[in-house]
């Protein structure tokens, strides 16, 4: 399969790769999993009191593709507002790491892992925005 | 319903490839399921080796070189009989094949790319299962990974037994419940394929 030259970058340097404390308050843990690749994506934000995103970190297990997607998100969260992270769009990390159509559903997983995370940390903080749940219940939806 | 040769009119068994009375192999059915093709019930709960003995006698009689001096339309109809014989034999050998085979003829593809997991314990098992292969490649601890590997075939039995109870009566009334172990069970399958390649990797270094 030929691999973009930014998938193969990220792949092989990725960036952010690890873990934060899943039980502090101020982290907030995504993970998602895509069943017919076998991928599992773990991907975690650390917002400051500004309600900025000021880490991020992750850990994939699975195809080239998705680990870049993944590593991608995590570089673009950091110093963006809860609701910037939650404007990601699977399209725009495809189109980045210039992914073929048979590997978008990696970019998917990614904007999950994200949007995933970002509920978790809300939740964290007690009030979940309300506009936030229709997404979660639509992708609980695709089961 | 019962199908007659096509040649000699004669009644069929099943499946209804070859004429037990004239010996004519028959036109190719595209309707049959696998399990109709390989003359099985179609059940979750199947014994491989009566399978593979099923299809393999099918075979013998079916088999293309037995036909090579055969009119061109009975050396195709050998041809695609065979080939979906072998197909059968490959998907409902497997059980998470035959578990999603069996979701699919009832309309539900639950290893469809497009449908992800959020379950945490099943992706908190999943990432902690591919955490310790991690460290155990790094540790080039190739017992350890023949533990994993017997912890995972263990969990493997464990959903195959699930599976066995809910498709036990067809079409499944829990789809979503099959469709959920069929998805674990896919996620171990990966695993497993995982867990060879990281062996290999470390037997070949």
């Amino acid at each position: 399969m030929a691999y973009s030259e930014k998938v193969i970058d990220h792949y092989e340097h990725p960036r952010n790769v690890g873990a934060l404390d899943k039980d502090d308050s101020g982290v907030g843990t995504g993970m998602v999993g895509a069943p017919a690749c076998g991928d599992v994506m773990r991907l975690q934000i650390r917002v400051n009191g500004q309600g900025i995103i000021e880490d991020a970190k992750f850990k994939t297990y699975g195809c080239g593709s998705a680990i870049a997607s993944s590593s991608l998100v995590t570089e673009w969260v950091k110093g963006k507002t809860l609701d910037e992270a939650m404007a990601i769009k699977n399209s725009q990390i495809a189109e980045e790491l210039e992914l073929p159509p048979v590997k978008i559903h990696c970019s998917v997983l990614a904007e999950d892992a994200i949007k995933a995370a970002v509920e978790d940390y809300r939740k964290k903080q007690g009030g979940a925005p309300v506009a936030a749940q229709p997404e979660m219940a639509g992708a609980q939806a695709a089961h | 319903m019962v199908d007659s040769c096509f040649r000699c009119g004669a009644e069929l068994g099943a499946p209804p490839a070859l004429c037990a009375s004239c010996g004519a192999v028959q036109p190719f059915r595209a309707d049959l399921s696998l399990y109709a093709v390989a003359g099985l019930p179609e059940t979750y709960d199947l014994d491989v080796q009566t399978l593979r003995t099923q299809v393999l006698a099918l075979q013998k009689g079916l088999h293309p070189d037995r036909f090579a001096n055969a009119e061109p339309a009975a050396r195709r109809y050998s041809l695609e009989w065979s080939t979906r014989l072998n197909e059968a034999l490959a998907i409902l050998r497997d059980p998470l094949r035959r578990a999603d085979y069996l979701l699919q003829r009832q309309g539900v593809d639950a290893l469809d790319e497009r449908v992800k997991v959020a379950d945490p314990e099943l992706l908190m098992t999943q990432m902690t299962y591919r955490e310790r292969l991690e460290d155990l490649a790094a540790a080039r601890d190739l017992s350890g990974m023949e533990a994993l590997r017997q912890e995972v075939d263990t969990a493997v039995t464990g959903v195959v037994q699930r599976l066995r109870g809910l498709l036990g009566v067809l079409p499944c009334v829990e789809p979503e419940a099959a469709g959920a172990a069929l998805r674990e069970l896919q996620f171990l399958d990966k695993l497993l394929g995982e867990i060879d390649r990281s062996e290999e990797h470390l037997q070949n270094a």
